[in-house]
């Protein structure tokens, strides 16, 4: 007995006995089944005997023939080579055959044309982009996370174009299962890896990295995503619905919440890139792609550079502070309160003091607070005007004195020549000025700022005219802006010995959010040498922040994935009903027992999990993928639940088929082009379609309604119009403020094929929606089409169809002014066959009559749409 | 070989079918051909159904039920009083929230109708229409996050995506019209949570809500790019084609059924924009709606829609009010529940109004509903604004089957928490799905190797707003 199987059973035993107690929760009636069919391994089958000798090419066909001379059905006859190069070519590209490939096929005179259609289709790059979309609809890729703002995610084409190479290059289907699960430690654990390989493996755990998100803040409930990460494990690889035993042990199959929290652990263990969501904007954990080593050192250089510059920043910043000590400890003294009070949203309140005794040097202060809860909506006016009374009746007005040359500097000068009358202040404690000058606020010209970054602030608008900004700023005026956690202030610095009269006003300068709090106070003491302009300091400070932000225009910027990496090494404890604030006892990193339960010995125990899924003798893995190939080739798979091979799924309609093709294909090197050609050099693949009771036996082809992707990209291809190139990533803006309130919602159209278009979670692209393309939110194992009228009000009025068709016809009148020349043409791009006499009589009747009401070029185009809303255009045979 | 010719009779054997537009089950089946008539024509319910059609009228933000049809005295009585803070979602480490206190309710409420319910002056319309009304006073739910709750309302699921609450009726019941989809939502900016609100999920997605945006062209694909009689030409040729392909094929049903979709397509390109011409509606009951002849946006409009998808025998209909900004969501200042009721309070007393007169009350349910409440606390008693508050909410229902002028369920005295018969998002969808004969535990589809139902693993039946 193999090794592995041992354990397999030892594990069945356990299971047996084991998975009830796993939790303290009261156990769930288990009817799990360890004999089920799917746990055990596939024997090799006899190949059965069939009395017609001569149907069968293969041992594959004689399964099938088996059945059918058992139910006494006979089978049909093969297609049509012209309908059968059709079929095939949809089936492994997504798109029509040209005329000259029909041509080539019709004319090829060699012992198996058929073969080598199926060589020539297999090597076409076209072909990843088409079963590469299939296992894209099993892992339920996205372009967007799908948290409440479903935030683009930049970086995960990457994966989606890895999946497309590894169809195409025939990577063996193990060594895929061990990239997406584990790339990242495969490649860090080869010294001598190239650069190109590192990259692609570490791209490949793009399949953990595009689990769902939830939530707002989706670190705090990044539980949800592992179970989705589990989840999309279970049916993609194992088929089987590993997530239900979340809560509670499986109630059909042998999974038991100890299983389950034995592999959370595991992912748990695992850094996921994190694509940033409403509460928590930052992206973080991207996974760097390898390079050269001179761009290593071109970066090493470059941020030691970035060190320095901002070593520079911090210091020029931290001089500006020394320079406002000693008015901190000076603004710290008690005050006298002049005046207070509180505004409303749309208030005004005034402020008066008829006289008031001042010595030169003292400050008053007029403080503005944010009340409490600020929403950032406290813009608020100020007027202030101070008047000596009796001596040289000298007059101070706030906006007088600062709005025409408000960023000179800070202190700032009054009217009179007084260098440092006016002082913008932080007022939260210790008090400071207000250091940083802005010169036309975001654009907006007169719009001035003193301000610490970003709140609080000092500013005005300048101009005659208002400004409209986040509220309009009248013009000729003086605002304040409190900071969300405490208050600004202006002083005035008296620069006489005597007595003033104040007016003032403090006044709502926007209408929402919830007022502010004011007061008046005066500060005795000699201010005027406290409240120097650091004014060397502020330029030394803004040439280092030049120089800094120059250099980080010059990042190297190397290429990320979105991916996943080792993290910290945990267990898990069990979730109580799946409560994740309601912990059970600790479970260890395991496999499921119903695989062997082995537990982790390395790492987050990825790398293992990947060789137990991927072992020769795990009884699942190979069936589920040689069944999904089949169920795309025949529309229907030979276990009809592709995504449950649990006792919840259907069992298989050809069992022994089903463990002699999954043989096979371990056999071959888990080559799924080997099972492609098993498959489709077969009798069976070739027959013609039917729709009776042979149907189910395999003993007539089942038509097929095309695909989404395969409509646009057909309608693409006929109007001459397609792009085959591979593109990267999508024009996501560079902005990423979304909220729950306004979540990322783009479409963007491009002409490169469908399986490229960007794919988000919260809402579907229109056409995929209307042509039932995947779910972009959960393991999609075989799409359900649907056939309503609203897709024939596509055929009927839709923009994109009206445009594919109008371009099929001036590429045929592009070739051909003869209409019986166009109309050939068409039906051969279109349908793959030449017109009929009576059809191309009835196409010229059309047009004919068409043209009575409508110029020629119009009835043309509606000649084409008439051919591209044909049954026959839409479904394969 | 039939030849393709204008053909005049035909024509008005469509107009026929679109002027009479709920359609005899019959006839849809002889037209969606037997497979498609199986899958979506009328199903059998599983027990009487008092409603056949539901109008779901959902305000985004989260309404304040402290400020609408929950009088709360004692708010006004102890406003500015601190309480606990308790371990509500929304002020857990909250910078500013330490300390609570109560907020006074700034309408005043009065006694209306025979049963004399209590409404605020925010809805002095709404309010003439109380003794049709079921009001459920303790609602609550299982999130404080408008993508959550919404969620929640709509599928019964708060994180992962579920069929919509309107597709698994469609699949319940199936639709009446073919002309028409039996799942249409109006809305006029996208809700929270996007699509998913709308989804069938794993169920066919013919179950799928279409999205109506009020405006001129309000259906995808709907408005013929040709004229009619070249339209016609095309569909002549269109269905020449298929005959002749059909002849060759075996037995393949699908290809029947599509031909049959483009007559049915046909129709549409009618009777989705003859629903949503006002044109036939009087000057009465225009006004009734508070809507100007003409227009085509604002909530009268899409409650008059909905009045007419219902005529025509649409299966459930959704107003979405507003979306997912610039909506109830008055965390600033309750004041603007002011801009907002006025937007809603004349339509949907219109709506009520208009279904009463004509009798489509007796079969329709109406369903009036926010994804949760708001605070009667701030940060500070003169905070303007309420928090998001998933403790207490109300919704009500009105027309088929509901005990009309009564009020289930209670909250406290501060209308904080729900006290009294409580009722949970899945209680609501239960009673929703019983009123239209559906039973919530039997209505299941089997998936990923289980039944799901819309309301997961719990839910009860609210006996106490049906008559």
């Amino acid at each position: 007995m193999h090794a592995f199987l041992f354990i397999f059973l030892f594990a069945l035993a356990l299971a047996l006995t084991n998975s009830g107690r796993a939790d303290e929760s009261p156990r769930q009636a288990v009817a799990s089944d360890p004999s089920h069919w799917s746990f055990q391994r596939p024997t090799k089958p006899g190949v059965p005997h069939v009395s017609d000798r001569a149907w069968p090419r293969s041992d594959l066909d004689c399964f099938l023939l088996a059945k059918l001379e058992e139910a006494g059905v006979a089978p049909f006859g093969p297609a049509d080579k012209r309908m059968l190069i059709r079929r095939t070519t949809y089936d492994l590209t997504g798109l029509p055959p040209t005329p000259n490939e029909v041509d080539a096929f019709l004319a090829d005179t060699s012992p198996d044309p058929f073969a080598n259609l199926v060589e020539r289709l297999l090597a076409s790059p076209r072909y990843g982009e088409r079963w590469g979309r299939h296992w894209l609809d099993v892992v339920r890729y996205a372009d967007t996370a799908g948290e409440n703002t479903d935030m683009p995610v930049a970086d995960a084409w990457r994966y989606r174009n890895y999946v497309i190479r590894a169809f195409n290059e025939d990577k063996p289907f193990d060594q895929f299962i061990r990239e997406q699960l584990a790339g990242d430690i495969l490649a860090k654990a080869d010294p001598k890896i190239s650069a190109e390989q590192y990259s692609e493996l570490v791209t490949a755990t793009g399949y953990l990295a595009i689990s769902r998100r939830h939530g707002h803040d989706a670190k705090k409930d990044h539980y949800l995503t592992i179970e989705d990460t589990i989840d999309t494990l279970g049916k993609s690889f194992l088929g089987l619905t590993l997530a239900c035993a979340r809560c509670h042990d499986h109630k059909y199959d042998p999974i038991s919440a100890r299983d389950y929290y034995g592999l959370y652990g595991i992912f748990a263990s695992t850094v996921y890139s994190f694509p940033g969501s409403e509460g928590n904007k930052t992206i973080t954990d991207l996974m760097p792609l390898k390079h050269s080593k001179k761009t290593a050192e071109n970066i090493a250089g470059w941020n030691k550079r970035k060190t320095e510059l901002e070593q520079k920043v911090g210091a020029a910043k931290k001089k500006i502070a020394a320079s406002t000590t000693k008015f901190s400890e000076l603004d710290r003294q008690p005050a006298t309160l002049l005046a207070e009070g509180q505004i409303d949203i749309r208030e005004e309140e005034p402020f008066a003091v008829d006289e008031l005794t001042v010595r030169r040097g003292d400050m008053i202060q007029l403080i503005v607070d944010p009340k409490d809860g600020n929403h950032g909506a406290d813009t608020t006016i100020i007027e202030w005007e101070l008047t000596e009374v009796g001596g040289e009746s000298w007059n101070w007005n706030v906006k007088q004195d600062v709005l025409d040359n408000f960023l000179v500097s800070n202190p700032h000068p009054d009217r009179l020549g007084n260098p440092r009358t006016w002082a913008f202040l932080d007022a939260r404690q210790p008090g400071k000025l207000l250091t940083v000058p802005v010169k036309d606020n975001e654009n907006r010209a007169g719009n001035h700022v003193w301000r610490v970054d970003p709140l609080p602030s000092v500013f005005v608008n300048a101009n005659n005219t208002p400004i409209p900004a986040w509220t309009t700023l009248p013009p000729r005026t003086f605002f304040v802006h409190p900071a969300a956690d405490g208050p600004v202030g202006v002083g005035w610095t008296s620069p006489i010995d005597g007595r003033v009269r104040i007016r003032g006003l403090v006044k709502d300068g926007h209408p929402y959010g919830n007022g502010v709090a004011w007061k008046l106070v005066h500060k005795k003491g000699d201010f005027l040498p406290t409240i120097t302009n650091p004014q060397a300091e502020l330029a030394t400070l803004q040439t280092a922040k030049n120089q800094l932000a120059e250099w980080l225009k010059k990042e190297v910027k190397i290429d990320h994935a979105y991916g996943a990496a080792e993290g910290n090494m945990v267990d898990e404890k069990l979730h109580r009903r799946g409560d994740p604030t309601d912990l059970g006892e600790s479970v260890g990193r395991k496999n499921i027992d119903l695989l062997g339960g082995q537990k982790v010995t390395e790492g987050s125990g990825r790398l293992q999990l990947a060789e137990w899924i991927g072992h020769p003798e795990n009884p699942l893995t190979a069936r589920v993928i040689v069944n999904r190939v089949w169920l795309n080739h025949f529309g229907r798979g030979l276990v009809t639940t592709p995504n449950d091979f649990g006792s919840q799924g259907q069992t298989p309609t050809h069992p022994e088929l089903l463990d002699w093709l999954a043989l096979r294909f371990v056999e071959s090197g888990w080559s799924i082009k080997q099972l492609h050609r098993l498959i489709m050099n077969s009798t069976a693949y070739q027959l013609s379609a039917g729709g009776g009771p042979e149907q189910k036996l395999y003993g007539s082809f089942q038509s097929r309604r095309l695909s989404a992707e395969e409509l646009r990209d057909s309608l693409l291809a006929l109007g001459q119009t397609l792009d085959c190139s591979t593109p990267a990533g999508h024009p996501f803006p560079p902005t990423r403020n979304y909220t729950q309130h306004n979540p990322f919602r783009a479409n963007y159209e491009h002409n490169h094929r469908s399986v490229f278009l960007m794919t988000q979670r919260i809402q579907r692209r229109p056409l995929m929606a209307l042509f039932d393309g995947a779910d972009a939110n959960a393991s999609t194992g075989q799409r359900r089409l649907s056939n309503v009228p609203t897709q024939t009000l596509y055929f009927l009025n839709n923009d994109f169809l009206h445009r594919q068709a109008a371009a099929l016809a001036v590429r045929l009148a592009k070739r051909s002014g003869i209409p019986g020349d166009r109309i050939r043409l068409a039906h051969r791009l279109a349908l793959g066959r030449s017109a009929s006499k009576p059809e191309i009589t009835q196409a010229r009747e059309f047009i004919a009559a068409y043209t009575a009401d409508a110029d020629e070029t119009r009835a043309w185009d509606a000649w084409c749409r008439v051919l591209l809303s044909s049954n026959e255009f839409l479904y394969l045979n | 070989m039939e030849p393709f010719r204008y053909n005049p009779n035909r024509r008005h054997f469509l107009q026929s079918m679109v002027v009479g537009s709920v359609m005899m089950p019959a006839l849809v089946a002889d037209m969606m051909g037997a497979e498609q008539a199986n899958q979506y024509a009328p199903r059998k319910t599983h027990f009487s159904p008092r409603a056949k059609r539901v109008i779901f009228i959902n305000l985004s933000g989260g309404v304040s039920h402290l400020d609408t049809f929950d009088h709360k005295p004692q708010l006004y009585r102890d406003h500015g009083k601190e309480i606990a803070k308790g371990d509500h979602p929304e002020i857990q480490n909250r910078p500013g929230y330490e300390r609570i206190f109560l907020k006074t309710p700034q309408w005043q409420f009065k006694r209306y109708g025979q049963c004399g319910k209590e409404v605020s002056s925010l809805f002095p319309e709404v309010a003439r229409r109380v003794d049709d009304i079921a009001f459920i006073n303790s609602m609550h739910t299982s999130h404080s996050n408008h993508y959550n709750a919404t969620l929640g309302m709509h599928t019964g699921s708060f994180t992962v995506t579920r069929p919509s609450i309107g597709a698994w009726v469609s699949y319940g019941l199936g639709t009446e019209n073919h002309n028409l989809p039996s799942f249409i939502v109006i809305a006029p900016q996208s809700p929270y949570a996007g699509g998913q609100v709308w989804g069938s999920d794993f169920l066919p997605g013919a179950h799928q809500g279409t999205r109506v945006v009020p405006g001129s062209n309000p259906v995808p694909n709907i408005t013929p790019r040709v004229p009619d009689k070249l339209q016609e030409l095309e569909l002549a040729a269109m269905r020449q084609r298929n005959q002749q392909h059909l002849a060759k094929q075996p037995a393949n049903p699908e290809l029947a059924a599509r031909m049959r979709a483009f007559e049915t397509a046909y129709g549409m390109q009618m009777a989705v924009p003859e629903a949503f011409d006002f044109t036939p509606e009087t000057e009465a009951t225009h006004e009734l709606y508070g809507l100007k002849r003409g227009q085509n946006d604002g909530f009268g409009w899409q409650c008059l829609a909905a009045r007419r998808l219902a005529e025509r025998g649409v299966r459930f209909i959704e107003l979405i009010h507003t979306g997912s900004s610039g909506n109830w969501d008055s965390h600033g200042d309750m004041m603007d529940h002011e801009r907002l009721a006025k937007q809603v309070d004349r339509p949907i007393y219109g709506l009520l109004t208009d279904l009463k007169q004509r009798g489509l009350l007796d079969d329709t349910l109406v369903v009036w509903t926010t994804e949760f409440g708001r605070t009667p606390f701030n940060s500070s008693a003169n905070h303007k604004g309420r928090e998001h508050h998933n403790w207490a909410f109300t919704t009500f229902l009105a027309g088929a089957g509901v005990r009309a002028g009564h009020t289930h369920g209670a909250t406290d005295e501060i209308g904080l928490k729900s006290v009294v018969d409580p009722v949970h998002t899945h209680d609501f969808h239960a009673t929703i799905l019983h009123l239209l004969g559906l039973h919530h535990e039997r209505l299941t589809y089997f998936h990923d190797g289980r039944d799901f139902r819309l309301t997961d693993v719990s839910g009860k039946v609210v006996n106490n707003v049906l008559t």
